[in-house]
């Protein structure tokens, strides 16, 4: 499946973000790690609340204003993004990466029509600033169709509220297209969307991504969304990448006790009744618990995971967890 | 279908509402029942009606037309008119646990409400003592949750007091709209567990309302699919997962996202999903589905297929059968 010759676009390395809060810092990011080759599709999972949007608005440095890049590095192809001024940022958000957000409502502009939206989208991120109109429109209307949307001329000349759900994630996903980027993020794009609309756009998304060779990151906390899409799949919880693997292996074989009950609460078609789920809820981040950050919520936790942060830990195959479990000496 | 083995029975049950565009046609003319002891699930995307079916069930909205037969009882009515007797008997869960709790109140008086108002407490030491009672079936510690607010509990926690709120007055039919929906998988296995360790406990029906097949498949034993305000098909849970029949459902199960190949294999094969709900103002006329049909007939698009029974208990709105 990876392409033989693999060239890294992304790396995140021990990326601390925290946010300033009237009762303290609140220290989100743990030392976040995460790889992205090119044309490769990476998942991650976990609860609402784990960090991993802010790890994605970090990478784009769309960060709120009470946030504080603490440490860490996040290079994209060869650049410390941290380290960008801002016409380099500028340069990087329009030209080589993309994002579409949770809720397309909220994305899209709800009083100008798509056709100016989609327009100023392609003007402010194509090579030549001055294209004609008219070759505006024609791109424009290619997009549209490109991500299938039917009768592209009625929605151009629709304001957002005019178009269904699906229909204005595939306006989102037109507008991120409207150049050749090199990545992809996708936060929960169709977490608000019908079962059924659900499916038409990540197979929508997944075969744009091939067409194009794009590399993606895809967030999700839908397991089965990811398990269908991407090559490599992270588990975060609570700030911290605690399990990276190939998707095939994370799903037959989970390593780390949080990926487990995660995937063990995920009620199944075929039937079998429930787990108990994971006892108790996400830390909060202005004292979070000291040494991994899972053991309070842990059926597994040793007397050492309430001390000290656990390592990461290589196993065979591309596999890694951060888990004392696996630990030997 | 039997009143007689039926806690609720819902008879050719159609809610409309009038807006400024026009009618929307919420629930047309549907029909189920369910049975005393049993979870019975209604599954719909958004815009089915599914919703809007449990709360005319709960007298929230006046029916447009048909019957809602309750132990026996008439009850298409709006909740006002209902018997307190009847009201004390059913009661509801919400989607949203953060909306549909009182932010300025304390557990206590949130859990004590219905108490209070079907009479069943003398002063507070009384009260005290049920609501304390019905935060442990709830599986909430009440020395530590009967004095805090909506605000400092977690989504789970907040599911959890909105149950005890809705077992309080011992009610024998409980409707779930979407319990988890906004609920983290793993909390979700927790609030599940408790809703279903309650039923056998207190011998509780429920109407389960979801959107969410693999959530259904492990709580329900009978289901009914709606598509723009009609049943599509009616079985019991094992026979529809195993042998889904309406084209809806078929893509309707197909879009559903799985994590082993063991729930791949049970999918439909060959239906892909294509188009979107059409209004609910202008339904399409015949079957309402066919738009979005691979197989849609002629027939399909001029005369709406009734119900019909194809295997044992097992109903199918559709002219393919």
């Amino acid at each position: 499946m990876r392409p033989s010759l693999t060239e890294r676009l992304l790396e995140i390395k021990n990326l601390y973000v925290g946010y300033k809060t009237y009762m303290g810092t609140s220290k989100v990011l743990d030392g976040v790690y995460l790889s992205v080759d090119t044309g490769e599709k990476v998942g991650l999972i976990g609860e609402s609340g784990c960090g991993k949007t802010t790890t994605m608005k970090a990478i784009l440095r769309i960060l709120p204003t009470n946030a504080v890049l603490q440490s860490g590095e996040i290079s994209f192809g060869g650049k410390d993004i941290l380290k960008m001024g801002k016409s380099e940022l500028n340069e990087l958000r329009r030209k080589r990466i993309a994002m579409i957000f949770q809720d397309p409502t909220a994305a899209l502009n709800p009083v100008f029509k798509v056709e100016t939206q989609l327009a100023d989208i392609i003007k402010f991120s194509s090579a030549h600033e001055s294209e004609e109109t008219e070759e505006i429109r024609a791109k424009r209307i290619r997009l549209l169709k490109e991500v299938a949307l039917p009768d592209p001329e009625r929605v151009l000349d629709s304001y957002p509220f005019q178009l269904s759900g699906g229909m204005r994630q595939r306006v989102c996903i037109a507008t991120a297209l409207a150049t050749h980027r090199q990545l992809l993020i996708a936060d929960e794009p169709t977490t608000n969307l019908d079962v059924t609309i659900q499916d038409q756009v990540l197979r929508l998304i997944k075969d744009i991504v091939e067409k194009r060779k794009l590399s993606v990151i895809l967030i999700s906390h839908a397991l089965g969304a990811v398990r269908g899409f991407v090559d490599k799949v992270c588990t975060m919880y609570a700030g911290e990448i605690v399990e990276v693997a190939e998707t095939e292996k994370l799903f037959s074989d989970p390593l780390h006790p949080y990926t487990k009950g995660l995937l063990e609460s995920t009620p199944r078609l075929t039937g079998g009744g429930f787990s108990e789920g994971i006892m108790g809820r996400v830390p909060d981040y202005i004292n979070p618990p000291q040494g991994c950050r899972f053991h309070p919520r842990c059926n597994y936790s040793l007397d050492i995971c309430k001390k000290e942060k656990p390592p990461i830990i290589d196993s065979e195959g591309n596999h890694s967890v951060t888990c004392w479990l696996y630990y030997k000496k | 279908m039997e009143e007689k083995e039926s806690i609720l029975v819902v008879k050719n049950l159609t809610k409309h509402f009038k807006t400024s565009f026009g009618i929307v046609h919420a629930v047309d003319n549907i029909e189920f029942d369910v049975r005393f002891g049993e979870t019975f699930g209604l599954v719909g995307e958004s815009g089915s009606g599914k919703t809007t079916t449990g709360y005319v069930i709960m007298g929230i909205y006046t029916p447009t037309a048909g019957r809602i037969v309750f132990k026996g009882h008439d009850i298409s009515l709006h909740t006002v008119k209902r018997p307190k007797s009847i009201k004390k008997d059913m009661s509801m869960v919400f989607q949203d646990p953060a909306s549909s709790l009182n932010p300025s109140k304390t557990i206590r008086e949130i859990v004590g409400l219905p108490l209070k108002v079907h009479g069943m407490v003398n002063g507070s030491s009384e009260l005290d003592e049920k609501v304390a009672k019905l935060l442990e079936v709830a599986e909430l510690p009440p020395e530590r949750f009967m004095y805090r607010r909506p605000r400092d509990l977690g989504g789970g926690e907040k599911q959890a007091v909105a149950i005890a709120r809705a077992i309080a007055t011992n009610p024998s039919f409980v409707v779930l709209d979407e319990p988890t929906s906004a609920l983290d998988v793993s909390v979700q296995a927790k609030v599940i567990k408790t809703l279903m360790k309650l039923q056998q406990e207190l011998n509780l029906s429920y109407l389960f309302i979801t959107h969410d097949l693999s959530l259904m498949r492990n709580v329900a034993s009978r289901v009914a699919i709606m598509y723009l305000g009609r049943i599509c098909e009616y079985a019991p849970a094992a026979m529809f997962f195993q042998n889904p029949l309406h084209p809806y459902t078929k893509m309707l199960l197909s879009s559903v996202a799985v994590l082993t190949d063991k729930e791949e294999a049970l999918k439909p094969k060959g239906v892909k999903s294509i188009g979107e709900v059409p209004s609910a103002i202008n339904p399409p006329p015949g079957c309402r589905f066919h738009t979005r049909c691979a197989f849609a007939k002629n027939i399909c698009k001029v005369k709406e297929p009734e119900l019909a029974m194809i295997e044992s208990e097992h109903y199918v709105a559709c002219h393919l059968y």
